[in-house]
């Protein structure tokens, strides 16, 4: 559609623009309420629901990343030192309730795995947690007598000093061990 | 602010469960044999030798010579291995299987002296001895085996692992006697010292009774145990050797 000229455009410009500045206070805060509206849309919903969804749902960031990132340390601080005293790890005599012990001292070591009969000599990894170079690791064996040795950084390892005894295998060492019903 | 509640939430779970871990393992995956011999089909190992063990395997589960976990790991490990070592390895396993006496733990042995690295020569002529005294040992007890014995298992599972314990029977007794004389001989013990020897193989057997033997079992073996009974199956087993 052309206008007649331009002074009719410009009036109808105007009366736009009184038109929106009418209703603008109506405008404010659309957003907020739109967002608000959308998460009690359902409140049948359960709560643990509505609260995964709020974990996912857009938002603006609210706090600053280098903020985040040290609460988190802190906190993964905070879950260490408790673990570290309130969880210590057992001594071994108590471990030993639980199954067969496998612990070696060696200390530096990178990687220290048991290798057995149990296993048809496939490597088991031992672990260290606290990092004080025992590695432990629990099996439950059946009653029997089993030879074994530990694989220290791939080094084999044929004299256990917790074994009950040991026996020569094609020119080395190798530990042996006997389980009972009621030992371990 | 709930999401970084929630990270730092795990973060603290994560910081005190690492040092709080009990590594508690059950030791053999369970494999079943149709497994074991589906993977054996198609195996890279010597068309021959893959024939042969094809053939006796099935029959070594169903008597339950060896397990079907020990069975594959050995067998995997003969994938790569130069083919005279495979071929003598077979032919020696092939022999004690069709005797129908177990030879999972000649399979482990082999196993065991992959792991440490010997030469093919070594482990070759350590299993071709065990095989012979294993054999004279179940020929040379075999008027003593008791009359009849039950047998039953137990397999104790948790999760993908599986542990199976079995009532010991005659036949393990017969595999830990030879044992005790193999190690007695490769541990440098002198042939010819049959007492030095026996006294080897009762304190072997005493170490087992309640712990993998029954008391009976066990009772029954040192019954018939002696010097000459073990110098017997020394002869026997020197005379199998030779032969191979």
């Amino acid at each position: 559609m052309r206008f007649e000229n331009w002074r009719d455009e410009d009036l109808i410009r105007q009366a736009i623009a009184e038109e929106i500045a009418a209703v603008e206070y109506r405008l404010e805060g659309l957003e907020k309420r739109v967002i608000k509206a959308l998460a009690t849309r359902d409140p049948a919903r359960p709560w643990w629901r509505r609260w995964l969804r709020s974990l996912t749902a857009p938002r603006s960031p609210a706090l600053k990343f280098a903020y985040a990132l040290a609460g988190a340390l802190l906190f993964l601080g905070l879950g260490l030192l408790i673990g570290r005293f309130a969880f210590a790890p057992e001594p071994l005599p108590a471990l030993a309730q639980e199954g067969t012990v496998f612990a070696l001292a060696a200390p530096g070591a990178h990687k220290v795995e048991v290798v057995g009969d149990f296993s048809a000599w496939k490597p088991i990894p031992l672990a260290d947690p606290d990092g004080d170079g025992v590695w432990t690791l629990i099996l439950k064996l059946p009653p029997g007598r089993y030879e074994y040795a530990f694989l220290v950084d791939g080094r084999w390892v044929g004299q256990d000093p917790n074994a009950d005894e040991y026996v020569r295998t094609m020119g080395d060492y190798t530990s042996v061990r006997y389980i009972g019903e009621d030992s371990t | 602010m709930r999401r970084v509640l929630f990270l730092a939430a795990l973060a603290l779970w994560a910081g005190f469960a690492a040092p709080a871990q009990v590594t508690l393992v059950f030791p053999q995956a369970q494999v079943g044999p149709e497994e074991v011999l589906r993977w054996l089909r198609q195996a890279a190992l010597p068309s021959q030798e893959k024939a042969i063990w094809l053939r006796v395997l099935p029959a070594a589960f169903e008597k339950d010579l060896v397990e079907p976990g020990v069975a594959q790991s050995f067998l995997q490990r003969l994938v790569g291995a130069p083919p005279s070592f495979v071929s003598e390895v077979t032919a020696i396993m092939e022999e004690v299987i069709l005797k129908g006496i177990p030879v999972g733990h000649l399979m482990n042995k082999v196993s065991q002296g992959i792991i440490m690295g010997r030469t093919w020569t070594v482990i070759t002529n350590e299993i071709r001895l065990r095989a012979a005294v294993l054999v004279a040992t179940h020929e040379v007890l075999e008027p003593h085996r008791p009359p009849a014995e039950a047998k039953a298992s137990v397999s104790v599972r948790i999760g993908a692992f599986a542990v199976k314990a079995e009532t010991p029977t005659w036949e393990d007794l017969v595999v830990e006697m030879s044992e005790a004389i193999s190690d007695f001989i490769v541990g440098g013990g002198d042939l010819n010292d049959w007492g030095g020897m026996e006294a080897f193989v009762r304190s072997r057997l005493a170490q087992l009774r309640g712990r993998g033997l029954s008391p009976a079992l066990v009772d029954r073996a040192l019954e018939v145990l002696s010097p000459e009974l073990v110098g017997e199956i020394v002869s026997r087993a020197f005379q199998i050797e030779r032969r191979q």
